[in-house]
């Protein structure tokens, strides 16, 4: 089923509202002086592709609210009811599969 | 699915045929020349991709992409074509989108004007369509005919039939490879645990400084000249999905959805909006991309432009204390009059957030992964502010009122029906027409 969660209504919204206040006066030189693993902790390697996020504005704490966030808003159920090609389209009542034009995993004919 | 795998087949087929130079216009010639006729998701995706993938083109063939209605780029397009050996691909789904249509019987008439018979439309026109009907009544063989689904959305639509052009530019391997690039990102989306998945990540900071920091607008600032439509691509991509203020309950949503999208390539950008981004008063969280390896290695531009991309966001970051600043113009030798006059202005705050995607080579795997990439990131941030991402309604609007103000352009009449403004413009561009 895909969900339909207001974000705000989570006990994670209202954590993040007060966690802000903890962050904004925090400077990013300063997370970086005071963790010199920071680097390996906010980056990470998909293939030839390197993400870093270290340069945000947040700490563990933030990431793991956030993270929160999303569990709370049934993130992992609305990726399956996307992949399972549930009507997510819900005002025009379409599947939504362009993931399907892309999966290799079906041989080409010929 | 077998209708993906037989339009992908047919897809392989026409490229192969049409680059191998089998496929032979009315006069026996082989095509050159490609001009794609759509506009939305039937030109933004094909034009970045095309640009961005630009070392990979068929030397033999060039694209063209046509989308505006405005006749000038319909024009300018067909003076450096040839009928002969130019092949017009018309996308549009329902083959009625107005822009297109127009562009397209626009293309045909000029077409027969030099080509004369009927009969050689089929030689130089293919749809990306699903009307049949329509489709054979302006003269193209159903055979040419490549279909897409309802389940394909306009701006994910490069990956369907839309992408004919892609595959006819750069060859169909490369295609596949753009294609299995996205596939292998889709699997991490899906298998990957959130705290280690690239695209949840990169939505939920996005939410945290547009929910909570107030942030308005997110910049894709890419290092590398071949990506130059990638932020125009993500603009449709991000705000035609998350644009929306209606949740999935029917309720007006009390909070931000989909932030402004804007970006330029780095390092052009540096020199023309990034004062805003080091000093003004808005935050604005931006993405840097560069490639380690450069398609084009000139002399020392490669380290140059790296250079910069490490720099900027170092320097987002880091800024510049008043302490240091002072030091630095003591340093320069001005006076101490000179220095407290000037100081404030020449500190940087910094803390200004930024991600950086540093990929090896900007190859068509890579370039279908980091498209997909930024689909699953609107798609978890669409999810969290409870909208639904994958209609349109907002476009609706104006093409309404467009289909009933046409014909009140043509007629002599003053124009009442509207507001005194739209009545007012209507009327003085009326006017200039009858003083030329």
């Amino acid at each position: 089923m895909f969900p339909s969660i207001n974000p705000t209504t989570t006990t994670a919204w209202q954590q993040l509202q007060a966690h802000y206040s903890t962050i904004r006066p925090l400077h990013l030189r300063s997370l970086f002086a005071q963790d010199p693993k920071r680097f390996r902790k906010f980056s990470l390697q998909f293939e030839d592709i390197l993400l870093d996020y270290a340069k945000n504005r947040i700490t563990e704490e933030t990431l793991s609210l956030l993270l929160q966030l999303a569990r709370e808003c049934r993130l992992p159920e609305a990726i399956e009811a996307m992949f399972g090609g549930e009507k997510i389209n819900f005002t025009e009542s379409r599947q939504v599969l362009h993931i399907a034009l892309r999966n290799q995993a079906i041989p080409l004919l010929k | 699915m077998p209708e993906v795998k037989r339009v992908l087949a047919q897809m392989k087929d026409f490229s192969e045929a049409l680059i191998s130079g089998s496929w032979k216009g009315y006069t026996g010639k082989a095509i050159t020349h490609i001009v794609n006729i759509g506009i939305g998701g039937s030109d933004l995706g094909p034009v970045m991709v095309t640009e961005a993938l630009k070392p990979y083109k068929v030397p033999h063939i060039t694209t063209h992409f046509v989308s505006n209605v405005d006749g000038t780029h319909m024009a300018e397009t067909l003076k450096g074509v040839d009928p002969e050996t130019t092949l017009f691909m018309i996308a549009s789904k329902t083959f009625t989108t107005q822009e297109t249509m127009t562009n397209a019987h626009t293309a045909r008439d000029w077409f027969l004007q030099k080509a004369g018979s009927e009969e050689y439309i089929k030689k130089h026109f293919v749809a990306l369509s699903t009307n049949t009907e329509a489709v054979k009544a302006f003269g193209i063989d159903p055979k040419n005919m490549f279909a897409f689904w309802d389940w394909v959305g306009g701006r994910y639509s490069l990956w369907s039939a839309i992408g004919l052009s892609i595959a006819c530019t750069i060859g169909f391997e490369n295609f596949q490879a753009l294609l299995a690039g996205a596939h292998a990102m889709d699997e991490h989306f899906r298998r990957q645990p959130l705290e280690k998945n690239a695209p949840v990540l990169l939505a939920l900071l996005g939410i945290w400084y547009n929910n909570f920091f107030g942030a308005d607008s997110h910049a894709l600032l890419p290092y590398d000249q071949y990506m130059h439509r990638f932020a125009a691509y993500f603009q449709q991509g991000d705000m035609e999905s998350n644009g929306k203020s209606v949740d999935r309950n029917g309720d007006p949503v009390p909070y931000q959805t989909g932030p402004i999208i804007w970006g330029e390539p780095g390092t052009n950008g540096q020199h023309a909006f990034y004062q805003l981004i080091h000093q003004g008063t808005k935050l604005i969280p931006c993405d840097f991309l560069a490639p380690a390896i450069s398609h084009n290695p000139l002399g020392d531009h490669h380290p140059k432009l790296l250079a910069n991309f490490f720099a900027q966001t170092e320097a987002l970051m880091n800024g510049k204390t008043e302490a240091e600043v002072e030091a630095e113009m003591q340093k320069e030798g001005l006076s101490e009059k000179e220095i407290q006059a000037l100081k404030a202005y020449k500190v940087f705050e910094g803390n200004r957030p930024t991600n950086s995607i540093l990929f090896k080579k900007l190859d068509p795997r890579t370039l279908g992964s980091l498209i997909a990439l930024y689909e699953h990131k609107i798609f978890v941030q669409g999810v969290i502010w409870n909208i639904y991402s994958f209609d349109q309604w907002g476009v609706e609007l104006g093409k309404q009122l467009a289909k009933k103000i046409l014909p009140e352009l043509t007629s002599e009449a003053q124009i009442s029906t509207h507001d005194s403004s739209t009545n007012g413009l209507i009327n003085q561009y009326k006017a200039f027409r009858k003083e030329a």
